[in-house]
């Protein structure tokens, strides 16, 4: 008889601030991108939807010992959960919700290869760079990441499927915290049955190149 | 209240919640419209353009998404909120591609949705 195997999957939208701070745990020496005009109101719906997140999980009733936390942007590196410290001491409500579910017995798994997370970062930082140029060069920027971006997260996505399989222990459920530009689902439905963890997504207020 | 007859036009194949928005948006002053099914919810926006669709996702006949797909051939700006029993990563990346306002789960809490519909309203006045 097969043991049906369940994946918890977290669709989330990121702020620009959030993207920024993960990608630089990577790179501690840069400073940070400039921040948008917006970032409050961004940080405040983004604060809401964890807080949703964080109720529904808590109502799942879900065993925490046999949880095993795999999260968008966290390299494997040996530090994952020193990173998820950091950032929750930096208000990351996602980072916040890590720490409450490591605490009740949760594991934290490195999730992603951290030479697609430099390659991500430089993208991105490249494409910030051209913002301040001129809306063209801005515009010719944005074509040229999205093209490499969607060959990227393909990698990053096979890379990180496979993670979970190869990491994942016996009776453990897998808990996915993934910004919505993946498409992880296409390569564990065969191997799990996903089930959705969603409370409100707010695309308008975070519009943002990284979410979209 | 608001202050103006703001329409917003309900697609969802319960009627129970149809009743339910259009009492509880009745009460926050909002013309609310409602249909049963997408193709229904196509001639309605077509016919009375709505300020924002309220918009569930599985319904018979065509899906939420295809509704949205064809609603914004001919209509790029109304605003559409997702509210869906059935959500997943394809129909969210879906959603994001067709420009939705927001996406969000059932079972809801009424106060939520109409902080959601005040905001939306009030980004519109600032689009225009």
């Amino acid at each position: 008889m097969t043991n049906i195997r369940y994946l918890i999957y977290v669709p989330v939208l990121h702020t620009q601030k959030e993207t920024g701070e993960i990608l630089l745990s990577l790179k501690a020496d840069e400073a940070p991108p400039p921040a948008d005009t917006s970032l409050a109101e961004q940080e405040k719906s983004v604060k809401e939807m964890w807080d949703g997140i964080h109720e529904k999980i808590q109502n799942t009733n879900i065993s925490c010992p046999t949880i095993r936390i795999y999260q968008d942007g966290m390299p494997v590196c040996g530090k994952e959960k020193e990173i998820a410290g950091k950032l929750a001491q930096k208000s990351s409500r996602n980072h916040q919700l890590i720490l409450d579910l490591l605490k009740k017995g949760a594991n934290l798994e490195g999730t992603e290869d951290p030479d697609l997370l430099i390659e991500e970062y430089d993208n991105l930082s490249h494409l910030i760079s051209k913002a301040s140029v001129s809306i063209q060069s801005y515009r010719d920027s944005l074509n040229e990441y999205k093209e490499k971006g969607a060959k990227l997260m393909k990698q990053r996505d096979a890379f990180i499927a496979e993670r979970i399989k190869s990491t994942l222990k016996e009776g453990e459920t897998p808990l996915l915290f993934m910004g919505v530009r993946h498409e992880l689902e296409k390569l564990l439905q065969s191997s799990f049955v996903i089930n959705y963890i969603i409370y409100r997504l707010p695309f308008k207020k975070v519009r943002d190149i990284y979410n979209v | 209240m608001a202050m103006n007859k703001t329409k917003i036009l309900v697609i969802d194949d319960e009627i129970d919640l149809c009743e339910l928005f259009k009492k509880i948006l009745g009460l926050e002053g909002y013309a609310v419209l409602t249909a049963q099914n997408g193709y229904d919810g196509i001639k309605i926006n077509e016919k009375s353009d709505p300020d924002i669709i309220i918009l569930d996702l599985k319904m018979p006949k065509i899906s939420g998404i295809e509704t949205l797909r064809r609603i914004r051939k001919k209509d790029s700006g109304v605003i559409v909120i997702i509210i869906t029993g059935y959500g997943d990563a394809e129909t969210i990346r879906d959603a994001a591609e067709l420009n939705v306002y927001e996406y969000m789960a059932k079972p809801f809490n009424n106060e939520t949705v109409i902080k959601i519909i005040k905001e939306a309203v009030a980004s519109k006045g600032k689009d225009d």
